[in-house]
């Protein structure tokens, strides 16, 4: 990616990030490493560890919510899971998204 | 030492400007994570790389949590500035007062009137009458001492606050009995500030600090009292004699209220600190316009209580 690209990229994760982990969450509760793996192998995060800040304040927010549960060895493992208040903000996400992509999509098409 | 140790440790330092449960959040997921990867086999220095440098956790950290992180600053500074500027602002009314109002030199004048007879007469001499203008401007250094870490740049600003703590404690003692000790009150707010500024920005203050500041409260009202019921100089507490030290009708209910302050202060509430510094201020005023003997035992006393007061009004947190 040029530079320009990578800049562009950094500024458009930074927006549909958290909706992206509200959307994996959706899917199926996951615990941080499963989730940060998944981010970065989509290339919508550029490093797993920023990815824990961004949970501790949608945990916060009441977005998400955890459960522990132990796994072998004893060892606590935390799952993150989606609240009915993360569900609802996903759904918005989503109705937002398409329309503006949309909109998006028709301008490049119809410049290019 | 491991690589994974280091890392959580630098990552730790980092995200001290964040509110302590959201580091905690941070860092047990960044623990679960290092047991998960290590756990698919994947080696330490391989885990570190994928988390990214500590920096972008805690750069991230900020924007996630940026007004928490900014409120705690402006907490402090908030704080730091009231704390500071009172040092200023009481060095310059103590300097105006010393220099220029104070009698501190008592002059003993014979006249001889006109049959024959020499009479004595005791009059006093301010500082500037004494020994004019320009040694009566040391009075105002002070003030200018705790004025500079006002206005030097931010990230100068723990050192200079320390150093000019120290060189008013220094000036203060050195002055000793004579102009030193009027000062004391703006020695004691510039310390606080100094203990303000660099906690606030890291733990804050916790139940200890605010026993402490009651205790400290109460110290003089319990030296007080210690004469009355101690027994041990019987004279001052019938009052017959010594009458200095016997405390007046009024004197009881106002002791026993700074006694309340001082529980009020260790319990957390902030209003407590706003009155005690009231009559930390009242008392210290009063002594210095009043220009009587005991006037400098009363500025100290009152600059003790407008300092504990004032840096509880402003750092205590939660409670009104």
């Amino acid at each position: 990616m040029t530079e320009s690209a990578e800049r562009i990229a950094t500024n458009l994760r930074k927006g549909v990030l958290e909706f992206c982990v509200l959307g994996l969450l959706g899917a199926n509760e996951r615990y941080g490493l499963e989730l940060a793996s998944e981010l970065q192998g989509r290339g919508l995060i550029a490093s797993e560890g920023s990815l824990y800040p961004l949970l501790a304040r949608m945990r916060e927010g009441g977005l998400v919510d955890t459960r522990t549960e132990a796994i072998g060895g004893g060892r606590p493992r935390r799952y993150y899971t989606i609240t009915t208040a993360g569900r609802e903000q996903l759904d918005t996400f989503a109705a937002v998204w398409r329309a503006m992509g949309a909109e998006v999509d028709a301008i490049i098409e119809g410049t290019s | 030492m491991t690589t994974k140790d280091d890392y959580l440790r630098s990552v730790e330092r980092m995200l001290s400007g964040i509110a302590p449960e959201h580091r905690t959040a941070v860092l047990e997921d960044l623990r679960g994570h290092f047991a998960d990867a290590e756990d698919a086999g994947r080696p330490a220095d391989e885990i570190t790389r994928g988390l990214g440098a500590p920096r972008e956790i805690a750069d991230r950290a900020v924007e996630e949590f940026g007004a928490d992180a900014g409120a705690t600053d402006a907490r402090a500074e908030r704080a730091w500035r009231v704390l500071q500027g009172a040092a200023v602002a009481l060095a310059v009314i103590i300097g105006v007062v010393v220099a220029f109002i104070l009698p501190s030199y008592y002059v003993a004048v014979d006249a001889m009137s006109s049959d024959r007879t020499s009479t004595h007469v005791d009059t006093t001499q301010t500082l500037i009458e004494a020994n004019g203008l320009w040694v009566a401007l040391i009075a105002l250094v002070p003030a200018l001492i705790a004025l500079v870490p006002m206005v030097v740049p931010r990230r100068a600003r723990t050192a200079a606050t320390a150093v000019a703590a120290a060189l008013l404690t220094a000036m203060a003692f050195v002055g000793g009995f004579t102009i030193g000790g009027f000062f004391l009150p703006t020695v004691m707010l510039g310390w606080a500030a100094l203990i303000s500024w660099v906690r606030l920005r890291r733990s804050g203050f916790g139940i200890t600090w605010r026993i402490v500041g009651g205790v400290l409260t109460a110290l003089p009202v319990l030296g007080f009292l210690l004469p009355v019921f101690g027994g041990m100089p019987g004279r001052y507490a019938d009052g017959a004699a010594g009458s200095d030290f016997q405390i007046s009708a009024w004197g009881w209910p106002f002791l026993a209220a700074v006694l309340v302050l001082a529980v009020v202060i260790a319990v957390g509430y902030r209003t407590a600190g706003w009155v005690l510094a009231a009559i930390g201020l009242v008392m210290l005023v009063w002594a210095l316009v009043s220009g009587e003997l005991l006037a400098l035992l009363v500025i100290w006393l009152g600059g003790w209580w407008l300092t504990i007061g004032l840096a509880h009004a402003v750092t205590a947190s939660r409670r009104p």
